[in-house]
């Protein structure tokens, strides 16, 4: 039973992909919509109404077969319902509404009967083609349907290859090879029919419909079937490149919108340097720093710093022992570290330049408190390996006799900054420093610099010193953690850390 | 203050050197050495004539400490060209 229903279903399949385009349904083509047909059908009612023998529901549906409109459609289920509902209406409007109840009564029930008709028209109409359809179905299926089309399907599969059978794409050719046989089967169902529909004439015209339905399934058929879903690809095709295009668009807007977002990187890069600042020693570093920070490593030579040629003995090392004033050389060798640090790892760091704590009394040690003459050369590219114009910030100890203070010429924010640990002002230092960076920049590019607008800026949120002797330690680390990009997030309290630290720094000739 | 060397002939300047110590205070100290002599001989000279003891100055060629065992010849010096003399620095506030 299952193959039965299988078998059916794909028979009208079949038919409507076949069959549709009939020659005698031209104007509908071949998916005739519903609304279409009932229009149509209902104008066949109209058209019969008007007769006198309106009612007589025989005489009606031997209407259909003449009209030749009936058969493709009435494939459709929902067809039936439709028609009656139509044909009622229609009936209605035609005869007029002044109909007496039985008259009323009466048209329903030839309605009623007429769709009852109906239904064994499309019946009998689509027996002939439910066991056609089997042909194209493997043997033993249809051999259990129906024992007398045995020979018939012998015929058949003697006639076509298997392949022919097998292959969805080869139906029409099947069709067109077995012509002979489908015919030959269609009249050994002309008996059932016949039994079925008590007007055999009318349905021996529905079945020459039928059988001259399967003769246009020629060439020209196929073209307009190839033809229509090509074009409706065709349409789809437009649709899709249009869709294609969108995307397209849409994925290069994002990426426009990417490229227009800044870099997050910094926030997190920056939790990561505060926490570098502060990395304890290790109990091994610790050691290390004690014994170089002993008396009996005074004599000797604990570091020799290549880049700016400077030993570092233990008595110098020793300034950094707790409560003593830094000197010049442990100044000058951790700021050479600090421009060695950022040229090992430039994208962590700002690009600085350090000059050494013998600069600014240079530059000032002359006529006036200025002389750019006597440092003119100590920034030849050559010998920095840089050029001291393309830094962000330019470090400048000063040296005021017996304290440390720091001068920054900030190019990237535009500003020069004066860093005092006791909160001291000189406006001399800035000074002299715009006025060496006007020199300097027309000696090494020739252009002549606007500073103007400058700001001079003493810096007095700062980490204050609250002791006589921390002030050299504060002025490296404000060169340290500037030079960093961060801010100045340390106080008096973490000096004899960065006081071991720097010592273990010197002695390992590489800061971190 | 005049050169040790003051009376060699200008002949001898491919082997020989005119530089000129500058001191803090601005005191000029010209010297005449062998390109080839370590720069050590110029230091202890200069501290011998200012009587001031070589661990207090730092001397800096074109802003670089200069190192004992360097020559003119390494340092691509010049004729003429300058060295400073500079005290070294300590610092913390309270004396």
């Amino acid at each position: 039973m299952g193959a039965l229903t299988s078998n059916r279903k794909r028979g009208d399949d079949y038919f409507k992909n076949l069959l549709s385009p009939t020659p005698f349904d031209q104007s509908h083509g071949h998916i005739s919509k519903k609304p279409k047909l009932s229009a149509s059908m209902s104008q066949t009612t109209a058209d019969t109404n008007p007769g006198a023998a309106a009612n007589s529901f025989a005489a009606r549906i031997a209407q259909y077969p003449d009209r030749k409109l009936g058969f493709p459609r009435k494939v459709h289920a929902p067809v039936n319902h439709r028609f009656g509902s139509s044909s009622s209406k229609n009936t209605v409007s035609a005869t007029g509404s002044r109909e007496s109840p039985s008259d009323k009564m009466e048209k329903f029930s030839t309605i009623f009967s007429r769709l009852i008709n109906l239904e064994k028209l499309k019946d009998s109409v689509l027996r002939p083609f439910r066991s056609i359809v089997p042909v194209k179905q493997k043997e033993k299926e249809v051999i259990e349907l129906d024992s007398s089309e045995e020979q018939d399907l012998d015929a058949v599969s003697n006639d076509s290859s298997i392949e022919e059978v097998e292959i969805v794409d080869s139906q029409e050719r099947r069709w067109k090879g077995g012509e002979g046989v489908v015919e030959k089967e269609v009249r050994s169902l002309d008996s059932s029919v016949v039994t079925d529909v008590s007007n055999a004439a009318k349905v021996d015209d529905l079945k020459n419909n039928g059988l001259s339905m399967l003769d246009p399934m020629t060439d020209d058929s196929e073209e307009l079937l190839y033809k229509k879903w090509y074009d409706i690809v065709k349409k789809r095709d437009a649709k899709l490149a249009n869709i294609s295009f969108n995307i397209d668009l849409q994925e290069k807007r994002a990426q426009r919108l990417l490229l227009l977002r800044p870099p997050k990187k910094e926030e997190p890069f920056k939790k990561d340097v505060t926490e570098e600042c502060f990395v304890p020693l290790t109990p091994e570093e610790t050691d290390e720093v004690s014994r170089a920070l002993s008396n009996s490593h005074r004599r000797k030579v604990l570091a020799t710093h290549v880049n700016s040629g400077i030993d570092i003995s233990g008595e110098m090392l020793q300034c950094l022992r707790p409560g003593a004033w830094l000197n010049d050389e442990v100044i000058n060798v951790y700021l050479g570290l600090l421009k060695e640090r950022e040229k090992r790892a430039p994208e962590k760091f700002l690009k600085c330049h350090f000059f050494n704590t013998f600069f600014y009394k240079k530059l000032s040690n002359g006529r006036g408190g200025y002389n750019f003459q006597s440092v003119r050369r100590w920034t030849i590219q050559k010998k920095l390996g840089y050029s001291l114009l393309e830094c962000d910030k330019i470090f400048v100890p000063i040296h005021k006799e017996i304290h440390w203070c720091l001068a920054v010429i900030n190019k990237k924010d535009e500003k020069f900054q004066y860093l005092d640990s006791l909160g001291g002002h000189d406006y001399q230092v800035l000074n002299v420093l715009a006025k060496y960076f006007v020199d300097e920049v027309k000696d090494k590019s020739g252009k002549d610099i606007d500073l103007n607008s400058w700001e001079k800026e003493f810096v007095t949120e700062l980490p204050e010193q609250l002791n006589g002797f921390d002030c050299g330690v504060f002025m490296i680390k404000y060169a340290d953690f500037y030079s960093r990009d961060i801010g100045l997030c340390f106080s008096q309290d973490d000096m004899p850390y960065f006081r071991q630290r720097t010592a273990k720094e010197i002695l390992k000739l590489r800061a971190d | 203050m005049s050169t040790v060397e003051d009376d060699k002939k200008p002949t001898d300047s491919t082997i020989h050197i005119n530089l000129k110590v500058k001191g803090q205070d601005g005191n000029e100290v010209f010297f005449r050495i062998k390109r080839s002599t370590q720069l050590k001989k110029l230091m202890n000279a200069y501290c011998d004539r200012q009587s001031v003891d070589y661990n207090s100055i730092a001397f800096l060629f074109d802003g670089r400490r200069l190192r004992p065992e360097q020559t003119p010849d390494a340092l691509e010096m010049e004729d003429g060209d300058e060295v400073d003399a500079m005290l070294h620095q300590t610092g913390g506030v309270w004396p």
